[in-house]
C-alpha cells in the first residue's frame, strides 16, 4: 500500500485499508487530533498540506481524518460537514495539479469518474459530468463538446470535476452510529457554526421573487450556490437596499465561505452597479424557479405575481437532488375532491 | 345511456382485450382522471398487472397516468414518504397552438412528429448515445409524443441535472463567444464538422445546406450562398475551421440564427418541467386518452410512418348516431373523411370517431 497516496487522499479505500492494518484505535489522542484537523478546516475553510512524510506521521494523518469525520457525524450538522467537505475537497486538489497520471487515474476509478482519454483532452460519460461539473457557466452542456454520450473536457477541468467529487465523497457521511463518548469533543466544533444574528434577513422579503427566495433558502441550509446564483443574489440584495456588511453576513452560510473574497466580491458589485439579469437570462444561468411572469426579478410584485408563481411552485420546494417535489396546488385540490366525493359515498 | 357513460363503456370493452402492462408498475404511483379532468386522484399503487388490469375494466377511468418515478412505497403520501428510487427520463413534444384548435391537424400532427424524429436523430443517439432499444417511444393520446428512456444511466439524474439536459436540446444558455474567436484580422474560426455537440452540428448542417444551396440556413446567410462557387468556398472553408472564407455581412448576428435553427422547440416551458420535474405523472403508454378516444399507443414500427389518426384507431367501427354540438371541420380518420358537419347535425359514424368527438365535446350521443 502506497501510505504516501493515502495519506494525500484519506477518503480512498485504500486509506481505509491502511488505516485499518495500522492497528490504530480510536483512542483519546486520534479524537483529538481529528479535532483539530476538523477545527482547522471549519475555521480556515482550508487544510494544510502533509508536512513530513513519515510513515507514522503518515497514518495519523489518515486517523485524523477518520477520526475527524467521525465528530462531524456525532453532530450531523450540515453546513459543519459541507464546509468541512470542501477544505478537505480543496487540500486534495492542491495535490492533483502535481499528480502523476496513474495516480489520477487510480483517483478517478476510486470515485467512480471514468474518464477516457482523448488527444490532450479527456472524454467523461454525460451523467457523471451532469452531476460533477462545478455549475459555472464555462459548463454549461450546451456550450459542451458532447458525442456518443462523452463530454470532452480539459486536463485542467477533468482536476475541477474530480474535485466536486471528491467534495460530494467527504460530505456523504457514513449511516453509522457514534459512541457517545465522542459527543463532549463534538459539540466543541459548533462554535464554528456561523453566528445566527447575522444570517437572518432583516429587510422585508415578501416581494422577493421565488428565484430570490429560493437561493436564500439554499444558502440557510448551507447549500453550494453556483457562482452565478450568488452573483445575482447579491446584485439584487444590493438594489433591494441591502448593506454590503448584511450581504457578507448572509453568505456566511455558504460552506466554502471566504471572508476576504466575500468582502471584495460584494464591494466590487456595489462598485460597479451591475444592472440585475432579466428573468430570461436568469433562466439561461439556471437559476430561474418559476414562471411569474416578470420580466425581470426586480419587477415581481407578490400581489400581481405570486399567482404564477404559485402555479410552478413545485420547483422551488429543492432539498436533496433527486427528492421529489411537493403536490401542487391544484394537486392538493384534486386530492381534497376526491376524498370529499370518497367520504360522502361511504 | 347518456355520452360519458358510452365512452366509458367504450374504453371498458377495449381493456378487456387490450391491457396497458407498463414496466415495474408495483414501484410506480398511478393517478386516474374522469370525463372532466385529468388528474381527479393519484397516490394510488397496483401491486400486480392483474390489479390494474381489473381496475380499468371494473372502475375505467377516462385517463390513466403513472410516475415517471419508480418508489419504494408508491402509495405513501406525503411526496418524501415514498422513497424515490429514481425516474425515467421524459420528454414531452406537443404540437403548439394552432389555428386548428382542438382538432390537431395533420400538419401539426407532422410538425410534432419531425421535432421528435429530430430530438432522436440530432441529439438522443448522436449526443447522448443512446441506442434505439434504450428509449420507448409512444403517442401522447393527443397531439404529440412522449419519449420515455429506461436506460440505467439516466434514472438516478435530479431535476438540476435533467433541467439541464432539457437546456442543451432546447439550446438554452449557447453562448456565441464559445462558438467562433476572431483573430487579430477580425476573421471567424469556428467549429469543425467532426466536432461534438453544438459545434458539429452548426458546421455539419451548415456545410450540408449549402451543399444543397438551400434552407434555412442559406436563407440566413444570404442569396449570395445559392450559386455553388460561392458555397464551395463557405464549405471549404469550413472543413478547416475557417468560417471566414467567404464575406458575410452581419455574420455575428446570423451565425447566432442559424445556432436557433439547430434546437429543439419544446412547445412551452410546461413541457420543459416534464423532463425536470422527477416526480411527474404522465400517460400509461397503451392506455386510453379521455381527451380524444386515441391510444396512447407504442409507436413500434418506426415513427415516420406513424399517423395517429389511424394507427392510434383502437376503438370499434360499430355504427353510432351522435348529434353534433359545435362545428366540426373534415377530418380523415382510418383513412376515412368525415364532415365538415355544422351544429345540431345528426350524423351516424363509427364508435371510434364518435368517442373522438364526444372527447372533444363536439358532440353528444343522440
Ligand atoms: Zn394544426
Amino acid at each position: 500500500m502506497d501510505l504516501l497516496f493515502a495519506a494525500k487522499y484519506p477518503f480512498t479505500t485504500g486509506a481505509r485499508s491502511a488505516l485499518l492494518e495500522s492497528g490504530i484505535s480510536m483512542d483519546e489522542d486520534t479524537l483529538q487530533s481529528g479535532y483539530e484537523r476538523a477545527t482547522v478546516a471549519l475555521s480556515t475553510g482550508k487544510l494544510p498540506k502533509i508536512a513530513a512524510e513519515l510513515q507514522s506521521a503518515l497514518v495519523s494523518q489518515i486517523a485524523s481524518y477518520a477520526s475527524a469525520r467521525m465528530l462531524l457525524l456525532a453532530l450531523n450538522n450540515r453546513y459543519l460537514t459541507n464546509r468541512y467537505a470542501v477544505a478537505e475537497a480543496k487540500r486534495a486538489s492542491a495535490y492533483l495539479s502535481g499528480e502523476s497520471e496513474q495516480n489520477l487515474e487510480l483517483l478517478c476509478q476510486e470515485l467512480a469518474l471514468r474518464f477516457e482519454k482523448n488527444g490532450r483532452q479527456y472524454l467523461l460519460p454525460f451523467p457523471e459530468y451532469l452531476r460533477f461539473n462545478p455549475h459555472s457557466v464555462d459548463y454549461r452542456l450546451s456550450n459542451r463538446k458532447i458525442s456518443g454520450g462523452l463530454v470532452q473536457v480539459s486536463p485542467h477541468e477533468r482536476i475541477r470535476i474530480m474535485e466536486e467529487a471528491i467534495k460530494a465523497r467527504v460530505g456523504k457521511l457514513p449511516d453509522a452510529k457514534v459512541p457517545a463518548s465522542v459527543q463532549p469533543l463534538a459539540k466543541k466544533l459548533l462554535l464554528h457554526l456561523p453566528r445566527e444574528e447575522l444570517a437572518t434577513v432583516k429587510l422585508d422579503s415578501s416581494n422577493y421573487p421565488p428565484c430570490i427566495q429560493n437561493m436564500l433558502v439554499r444558502l440557510r441550509m448551507s447549500e453550494n450556490l453556483p457562482h452565478t446564483a450568488r452573483w445575482t443574489l447579491a446584485v439584487y440584495l444590493l438594489r433591494s437596499g441591502m448593506k454590503p456588511e448584511e450581504i457578507i453576513g448572509l453568505f456566511k452560510n455558504a460552506p466554502d465561505y471566504s471572508e476576504g473574497t466575500t468582502r471584495y466580491q460584494v464591494e466590487y458589485l456595489k462598485q460597479k452597479g451591475y444592472a440585475m439579469p432579466s428573468c430570461v437570462t436568469m433562466d439561461s444561468y439556471g437559476i430561474c424557479v418559476a414562471r411569474c411572469r416578470c420580466a425581470s426579478p426586480v419587477h415581481y410584485r407578490k400581489e400581481k405575481h405570486g399567482r404564477f408563481a404559485e402555479a410552478t411552485r413545485t420547483d422551488l420546494q429543492k432539498g436533496e437532488p433527486g427528492t421529489p417535489s411537493q403536490e401542487t396546488p391544484e394537486q392538493t385540490l384534486a386530492k381534497k375532491k376526491w376524498e370529499d366525493a370518497k367520504s360522502r359515498s361511504q | 345511456m347518456n355520452s360519458e357513460e358510452f365512452v366509458q363503456r367504450l374504453f371498458s370493452d377495449y381493456y378487456r382485450s387490450h391491457q396497458p402492462a407498463p414496466n415495474s408498475l408495483e414501484k410506480r404511483e398511478f393517478g386516474f382522471g374522469g370525463f372532466e379532468k385529468k388528474i381527479e386522484a393519484r397516490h394510488a399503487w397496483f401491486k400486480s398487472q392483474e390489479a390494474l388490469s381489473k381496475f380499468l375494466i371494473v372502475n375505467t377511468p377516462f385517463y390513466l397516468s403513472y410516475s415517471a418515478a419508480y418508489y419504494e412505497f408508491p402509495d405513501a403520501r406525503p411526496m418524501p414518504k415514498k422513497n424515490w428510487l429514481g425516474a425515467d427520463l421524459i420528454f414531452d413534444l406537443d404540437a403548439p397552438a394552432h389555428e386548428c384548435g382542438k382538432f390537431t391537424c395533420q400538419i401539426c400532427l407532422e410538425k410534432i412528429k419531425a421535432e421528435t424524429l429530430k430530438l432522436i436523430e440530432n441529439f438522443l443517439i448522436p449526443d447522448f448515445g443512446f441506442a434505439k432499444p434504450d428509449f420507448a417511444i409512444n403517442f401522447s393520446g393527443n397531439r404529440g409524443y412522449h419519449l420515455h428512456i429506461r436506460h440505467q444511466s439516466i434514472l438516478e439524474l435530479s431535476r438540476e441535472e435533467r433541467r439541464e439536459l432539457v437546456d442543451y436540446i432546447t439550446g438554452t444558455g449557447i453562448e456565441f463567444a464559445s462558438f467562433f474567436r476572431t483573430d487579430e484580422n477580425n476573421r471567424i474560426y469556428g467549429p469543425l464538422p467532426t466536432d461534438g455537440g453544438y459545434y458539429g452540428k452548426l458546421a455539419r448542417e451548415t456545410i450540408s445546406q449549402l451543399q444543397d444551396g438551400k434552407g434555412e440556413i442559406v436563407q440566413i446567410l444570404g442569396k449570395k450562398f445559392e450559386k455553388p462557387p460561392n458555397a464551395q468556398k463557405l464549405i471549404d472553408g469550413i472543413r478547416l475551421g475557417n468560417w471566414d472564407a467567404v464575406r458575410i455581412i452581419d455574420k455575428e448576428k446570423k451565425f447566432n440564427e442559424i445556432l436557433k435553427t439547430l434546437t429543439i422547440k419544446l412547445s412551452d416551458q410546461v413541457d420543459a418541467n416534464v423532463t425536470a420535474d422527477t416526480s411527474k405523472l404522465i400517460r400509461v403508454p397503451n392506455s386510453l386518452h379521455g381527451g380524444s378516444g386515441l391510444c396512447a399507443i407504442d409507436v413500434k414500427k418506426g415513427i415516420s410512418d406513424f399517423n395517429p389518426l389511424s394507427d392510434a384507431v383502437v376503438l370499434p367501427a360499430t355504427e353510432v348516431k351522435v348529434e353534433i354540438s359545435e362545428p366540426v371541420p373534415k377530418i380523415e380518420m382510418k383513412n376515412q373523411t368525415f364532415g365538415p358537419y355544422g351544429k345540431d347535425a345528426q350524423i351516424t359514424v363509427p364508435a371510434y370517431f364518435a368517442a373522438y368527438l364526444i372527447c372533444k365535446r363536439a358532440a353528444a350521443i343522440g
